[in-house]
């Protein structure tokens, strides 16, 4: 009997932990180039399940970061890209390199271009700054499809993209940044099906219908959850009422 | 559980600076040479779960961490500087600029700021002014017994005056276009001032290469889609409603979680 409830309580603690993880996708639905995150329970065994249960952990939850496109949302900022198919953008971060496929560039005063953040874009070679950036002469930034910017006729360099083998490797740091693990291949692209599209930033992937019905099969399985729970209680109780008659 | 109920709280915050930013741009559907803005949004701060306690099975692959996180924060507000629609006004001291570039307005503490609104007047002596009075720059002066006035497309501003069979050239209407116009700051009254961002004003003729030209007796109108915001209206609506129901579900939960024990 008591068995039973462990196995309930290890049913019930990870539905919190999903739970929380769907609130921060819903609160994402407008983050550009934001990846959801999907949480699943796990199978225990029945001894992993009472480890749980006894010696508290997070218990049974597997994660995946669900990398499907977002839509193409058109700003007409000749700054703001969007990564077309398979790619991330480098950034170079104090923490060392974070990949994103949030192409909301910024510009600081010398003219160097980074991310949201104001974290250097990686170029091909080095950091993209344009030159003189104070007494531009010319006003027209065009960025090709292979990620190549060029100012009036003057080209400063590539955007670098990359793509990884493994997407499974890789962690989210805020502002929509991912890190990748010690072991993952980068590939340096862009693939021939990626194209950068200047003008347009990538939506987020996440989806309000489908967030919405996972949150009520998680908090309808939870309140039966609670129920299971409280009728073993119950069963408890009543073979304890048991034992007193004898 | 807490954080669930943070987090959502953070997506409803998120969704009322979008409206906000939906009723501004609204507002504004009538105002000569308006930009619209939109919000930019980021996630926050990742916590990392360790899995521990849970003896796995060595043939499957297990991923060493759970990251939940914080929600979302506004971190930008961008506005998009799309060509707006021209309107005829038959007003000759209307001008509207189809491309790039701004009219230079001088205000009155002598800082330059910039602005897409062409509805130009003249003062008591003869100065060609905005509506609220700040001078154009460079500097145009009307001679008294102007009778009328025309603006070709490269902006070389020419004035008739009664009596004359040739209308004679006073002066000619600068542009300043920026490389990056999103970083520009907007401060009412119609007008931008520039920020490190935007990068200095590059400074030319009106249709030179790579700025607009100028086009007399139009205006352009505000380039505030209604329909798009009408659109916007309706999903921040919905956002901001199912991050309500999470944190309603959530107190559910908790409440399910209370009643475990009877």
């Amino acid at each position: 009997m008591i068995e039973g409830l462990y196995k309930i309580e290890a049913a019930m603690g990870p539905k919190m932990v999903r739970m929380e993880v769907l609130a921060n996708n819903l609160a994402n639905l407008d983050t550009v180039g934001f990846k959801r995150d999907r949480a699943f329970s796990e199978e225990l065994t029945d001894a992993e399940a009472k480890q749980v249960a006894t010696q508290g952990g997070q218990p049974g939850i597997k994660q995946a970061i669900d990398f499907s496109e977002g839509p193409m949302i058109q700003t007409n900022n000749q700054f703001d890209v969007a990564i077309q198919g398979r790619g991330f953008l480098v950034a170079d971060t104090p923490n060392g390199k974070r990949y994103t496929r949030n192409g909301n560039l910024q510009l600081t005063l010398d003219g160097t271009i980074v991310t949201s953040d104001g974290y250097p874009v990686e170029g091909s070679s080095g950091h993209l700054q344009i030159p003189d950036f104070q007494r531009l002469q010319q006003g027209a930034v065009s960025i090709g499809s292979t990620g190549e910017i060029v100012i009036g006729k003057q080209s400063i360099g590539s955007l670098r993209v990359v793509d990884f083998d493994d997407y499974g490797k890789l962690t989210k740091d805020h502002g929509s940044l991912f890190e990748a693990g010690p072991s993952v291949n980068i590939v340096d692209g862009p693939g021939k099906n990626t194209t950068v599209r200047q003008g347009f930033v990538e939506g987020s992937n996440v989806e309000g219908i489908e967030e919405m019905v996972s949150m009520i099969e998680l908090s309808r399985s939870f309140e039966a959850e609670q129920k299971a729970l409280q009728t073993v209680d119950a069963s408890l109780g009543q073979s304890i009422e048991v034992g007193k008659m004898n | 559980m807490n954080r669930a109920l943070r987090t959502a709280t953070s997506g409803m915050y998120a969704q009322q600076l979008n409206v906000d930013l939906i009723a501004h741009n609204l507002a504004n559907v009538n105002t000569t040479g308006f930009k619209k803005s939109r919000p930019e949004f980021q996630d926050l701060m990742y916590q990392t779960l360790k899995v521990s306690g849970v003896s796995t099975n060595p043939n499957v692959q297990q991923p060493s961490e759970i990251q939940v996180g914080n929600g979302s924060t506004p971190v930008a507000t961008t506005k998009n500087f799309s060509q707006g629609d021209l309107q005829v006004t038959n007003n000759p001291l209307d001008f509207a600029i189809q491309g790039d570039g701004f009219f230079q307005i001088r205000r009155t503490d002598g800082t330059i700021a910039y602005s897409r609104d062409g509805t130009l007047k003249v003062s008591a002596d003869g100065t060609l002014v905005t509506s609220q009075g700040y001078v154009v720059e460079p500097g145009i002066t009307f001679p008294s017994e102007t009778s009328a006035i025309t603006v070709s497309r490269d902006g070389i501003i020419e004035a008739a005056s009664p009596g004359s069979t040739t209308p004679a050239q006073i002066g000619q209407f600068e542009l300043a276009k920026f490389i990056n116009p999103a970083g520009l700051r907007a401060i009412g009254d119609n007008l931008y001032v520039d920020t490190p961002a935007s990068g200095a004003a590059i400074v030319g003729a009106p249709g030179s290469e790579g700025f607009g030209e100028i086009v007399q007796s139009n205006l352009e109108s505000s380039n505030v889609d209604v329909v798009e915001e009408m659109v916007g209206m309706i999903t921040a609506q919905r956002a901001y409603e199912i991050n309500s129901k999470m944190i309603k579900t959530v107190e559910d939960m908790l409440s399910i979680a209370d009643n475990i024990k009877r």
